[in-house]
């Protein structure tokens, strides 16, 4: 895959869980930026990602065709991305990603792992996420700026970490909201190429035993 | 640059879009470090250590904090904090947790339209809301406002000074759903708000309605299991076998809303048969032989017929009290009988406290002590200008003249007539269960203004237009909290964990910024740093060494035994009669007042009370706490054997309690360790907000069963003058 279109993926991903900034947005949503994520989404569909490509016709990420205005996705945010309210869904892993004997709880295993990696590799997270370093704006911000350095670690990373946005989009879905579906469809896009990334992962691994038997 | 980018460390926004060969060698797969670390956290990283106070309940135990790598590990609880001595409960533990909860309040949130929560920026909350208030203040006076605050050692100081610039009285606890009866009531006795039962050094002391095993404090609890080692007598008067009981001599049930009847008899026992102590009573008291006439049409056999207590055992404990004098008392109560539960709560803390003179145990080894107190001194006016003394009368001082805190529901009343068109409320759940929710969210959010501030959304803080989110009490500092004892002391709740999420603010930063919204910013142009520095140096104390240390004593200003104390009445004396009493409406001298409603039939009195586990509905929403409460049953209703007989109901069963406020189904437990007549309900339950998963749902809230009415003269919710009615479900 062309690394270049997963980090604009990715980099979508960040902007729009991240807190919502007025002149990013707008240019962001601009038609030549926005059809340029668009063509991303379907060269990697067409080229090596079955499970994106079937989304795609199957009409599921219409959503995506229009991306919200800049309101839309401010007031969307204000409503589910805080936290303590019923129609929270705060995109941050710890809440998501628990073993069933753990209370979901901001500041889990893969805050720490992420706050430990970015400062292993001499990275600065914004302040505003010193204490959700597993925001998925984070994540996702992570995973472009590893996309554009070595497609590998990428790889490895977008396999490992991404998994929880399954349970993610589950609450997303269940809001009473119609603007769910673009972050629905957002989301779906991330879980199809991090499906396909595994099984060509996996692929990998078994061909490379076969070679060495 | 966006504030959502990732940078390198050091380098511009132009080459953060790639990592160098020494960013990418620093990579290590989640699975690498989980085994290098996630196992492993507190051996490695750095460890700091600090000590700070919990608040999990009005206590604020003093802990060590132990946190590696920023996260907290551990806490142990403080030997010298004197709540505390080295242990703290399990909620000390499990509270903890609020710091990282899911359900933390992250931004500040105004209601919409369609009355959904909204996150809002700082500036557009503090504007709005300062203009509000600016237009309350010029249409209606500064008196429309009113501020409600569960006291800790930052807002209470904060709130108070925030009301007080703005020019308002109308500052309140939720001492009118706790203690506001008990210590009216023994403030026209002795001066003093309460006292201090010197449990471990007693020869004999009597409980009514307090459980220190459920309603703990560590010390308290120490105290309790050292006195009863030593053997001595301890009596509980109550009408539950409660968790105290492992530590106690002897139950006495009673008949909930009586226990005005039983001390009242007491009373007549010591001052008829000459048991007390006529010395003392005549070198320090007035009042006495109103008393003493009054007194005698209360007795042993009167007061067995109301309470359900025979008459032999009455006349006993009277012998064995005076027997043990001055090595006695009745213990001073919490939010018990005498706090705020009964329409004679008021009277029963001035009968219990009349009682304790007529035995002279006041200030006695083994009596009731009245500690000293410090408190921070006069501070540079310059720097800490004082706000002027509010003009205006506190609403409610007319209606309920004996309340020493006011009454937090007078002003609900005030609201509800239109006269309080403003309300804050800090760390406070009013609405929760101060009395009948759905009443009080009513007229919460009918009036003109309304904020909450708190770390999560409480049934106060869904009424409200306006949320404030605070940081919880592990990421911030406080102000110093002085507590008297034996030796009085400051304990320095300090800041152990980083602010977990950054458009939080502690309480301190809050109301300095809606101050300045407000336009009184002049009254807060100094840091709480500074303030704290500032109190400290008042009382001689570097706040540098006290934060170091958790707890400060004062040894030069220790009590000592056997000292009369300064009676702060009117009078200068004990006040066996109190004139103000009787301008509210009651007689001089503590008399019999029957409870508000009296069950028929086949009713039940709703009575409720804290477990060890649970202060009220604060601590619901603890995924730990509320992992005990499910794995013991606790949510479950008692009622006594007998009554459950009579209506086919069996242990384990559902049943359906109703009354024309409510109704609800609970599991029950049917035993004999509760009073027939009665129908208990732990107070920790019913939590109505969705936005706490944990809480919601489970269990009853025992004053959704309540009316909204207030004891006469002090103010309190009355909280058990309720009845209801039980069905077995699906009978
Ligand atoms: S009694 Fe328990 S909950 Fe209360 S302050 Fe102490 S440790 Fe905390």
């Amino acid at each position: 895959m062309d690394a270049e279109k997963k980090a604009l993926v990715f980099e979508v991903a960040r902007a729009s869980f991240a807190p919502a900034e007025r002149d990013a947005w707008i240019a962001l949503a601009a038609f030549s930026t926005w059809s340029g994520y668009l063509d991303a989404c379907s060269s990697i569909a067409r080229d090596e990602c079955a499970v994106l490509s079937d989304l795609l016709a199957s009409g599921e990420l219409d959503a995506l065709r229009h991306p919200l205005d800049y309101e839309a996705v401010r007031s969307f945010a204000a409503r589910h991305f805080t936290g303590g309210l019923p129609q929270s869904v705060v995109p941050v892993e710890s809440l998501y990603r628990t073993n069933p004997s753990q209370v979901p709880a901001y500041g889990g295993p893969s805050a720490r792992y992420m706050g430990d990696l970015a400062s292993s590799m001499g990275l600065e997270l914004p302040a505003r996420f010193a204490s959700t370093p597993d925001h998925l704006a984070v994540e996702a911000g992570m995973a472009a700026l590893l996309y554009r350095s070595d497609a590998n670690l990428a790889d490895s990373f977008v396999s490992e970490r991404f998994t929880w946005l399954a349970d993610f989009r589950l609450a997303l879905v269940a809001l009473d909201d119609d603007e769910r579906m673009f972050f629905c469809a957002l989301v779906d896009v991330i879980v199809a190429l991090v499906e396909c990334i595994r099984s060509g992962r996996h692929e990998a691994v078994s061909t490379n035993n076969l070679e060495r038997k | 640059m966006s504030g959502n980018a990732i940078t390198r460390r050091g380098f511009l926004a132009g080459t953060a879009g790639v990592i160098g060969a020494a960013g990418l060698a620093g990579y290590m797969s989640f699975d690498a470090w989980e085994r290098a670390y996630a196992d492993d956290s507190d051996t490695h990283g750095t460890v700091s250590t600090v000590h700070s106070t919990c608040n999990g309940c009005s206590n604020k135990c003093g802990f060590t904090a132990y946190v590696v790598d920023g996260k907290l590990r551990k806490l142990i609880g403080d030997e010298r904090h004197p709540m505390a001595k080295g242990k703290l409960c399990a909620r000390g533990y499990a509270y903890a947790e609020i710091a990282y909860s899911k359900d933390r309040l992250t931004d500040p949130l105004k209601k919409n339209d369609k009355g959904q929560f909204e996150a809002i920026s700082w500036e557009q909350a503090l504007s709005e809301i300062g203009a509000k208030v600016q237009q309350i203040v010029s249409s209606d006076g500064p008196g429309a406002l009113a501020m409600v605050q569960d006291p800790r050692p930052s807002g209470s100081y904060y709130a108070k000074r925030f009301m007080s610039a703005l020019g308002s009285p109308n500052v309140y606890t939720h001492g009118a759903a706790c203690y506001e009866s008990r210590e009216s009531g023994i403030k026209q006795v002795i001066g003093a708000n309460s006292w201090t039962s010197d449990v471990a050094n007693a020869q004999m002391t009597i409980f009514i309605g307090r459980s220190y095993a459920d309603g703990l404090r560590p010390s308290a609890l120490m105290a309790m299991e050292k006195a009863h080692e030593a053997g001595s007598h301890i009596v509980l008067v109550d009408p539950r076998f409660t968790n105290s009981q492992k530590f106690a001599d002897e139950w006495v049930p009673i008949t909930p809303g009586t226990d005005l009847a039983l001390v009242l008899a007491l009373c007549q026992v010591v001052t008829t048969e000459d048991l007390y102590d006529a010395d003392y009573v005549a070198a320090n008291s007035v009042g006495f032989d109103e008393f003493r006439e009054s007194i005698a049409q209360y007795t042993p056999r009167w007061a067995a017929e109301k309470t359900g207590i025979d008459e032999t055992t009455i006349k006993r404990l009277a012998h064995q009290m005076a027997q043990a004098a001055p090595a006695c008392s009745i213990e001073s109560g919490w939010r018990g009988p005498s706090g705020c539960q009964y329409k004679n709560s008021g009277e029963l803390a001035r009968a219990v406290a009349c009682f304790n003179a007529l035995l002279g145990v006041y200030n006695q080894k083994g009596g009731a002590l009245l500690y000293p107190s410090v408190s921070a001194g006069k501070l540079d006016e310059g720097k800490f200008p004082s706000p002027p003394k509010p003009q205006a009368a506190q609403v409610g001082s007319d209606e309920f003249p004996l309340a020493v805190d006011g009454s937090a529901l007078a002003a609900v009343k005030a609201a509800s007539e239109g006269s309080v068109k403003g309300f804050f409320f800090y760390n406070s759940n009013m609405v929760g269960g101060y009395s009948n929710p759905s009443y009080l969210a009513q007229v919460v959010s009918g009036c003109d203004l309304s904020v909450c501030v708190d770390v999560q959304m409480s049934e106060t803080a869904a009424a409200c237009q306006y949320v404030l989110p605070d940081t919880s009490y592990l990421e911030r500092s406080e102000l110093p909290a002085f507590a008297g004892g034996a030796v009085p002391s400051v304990s320095m709740r300090t800041q152990v964990i980083d602010v977990v999420h950054p458009n939080t603010k502690p309480v301190d930063e809050i109301f300095t910024e809606l101050a300045q919204a407000c336009g009184v910013g002049q009254y807060f142009d100094f840091t709480m740093d500074e303030l704290a520095a500032a109190q400290l140096a008042s009382v001689g104390v570097d706040v540098d060494a006290a934060r170091q240390m958790g707890t400060v004593y004062f040894n030069d200003k220790a009590f000592s035994y056997g000292s009369t104390p300064n009676w702060k009445t009117p009078t200068g004396k004990i006040q066996f009669a109190s004139d103000a009493c009787k301008k509210a409406g009651y007689e001089a001298v503590p008399s019999w007042i029957e409870p508000d409603v009296m069950p028929m039939g086949n009713e039940l009195r709703l009575i409720e009370a804290k477990q060890p586990i649970h202060s009220h509905t604060m601590t619901a929403n603890n995924e730990t706490l509320m992992g005990i409460t499910k794995k013991y049953d606790l949510t479950r209703a008692w009622i006594n054997r007998s009554f459950a007989e009579n209506l086919g109901i069996a242990d384990g069963d559902t049943i359906e309690v109703s009354n024309e406020k409510y109704t609800g189904k609970i599991g029950v437990h049917v035993t004999d360790r509760i009073v027939p007549g009665a129908l208990y309900l732990p107070s920790a339950y019913g939590v109505t907000v969705e936005d706490q998963h944990t809480a919601y749902g489970v269990g009853l809230r025992p004053a959704d069963f309540l009316a909204f009415k207030l004891e006469p003269g002090y103010g309190s919710a009355m909280a058990h003058e309720v009845c209801v009615t039980v069905k077995k479900v699906n009978a």
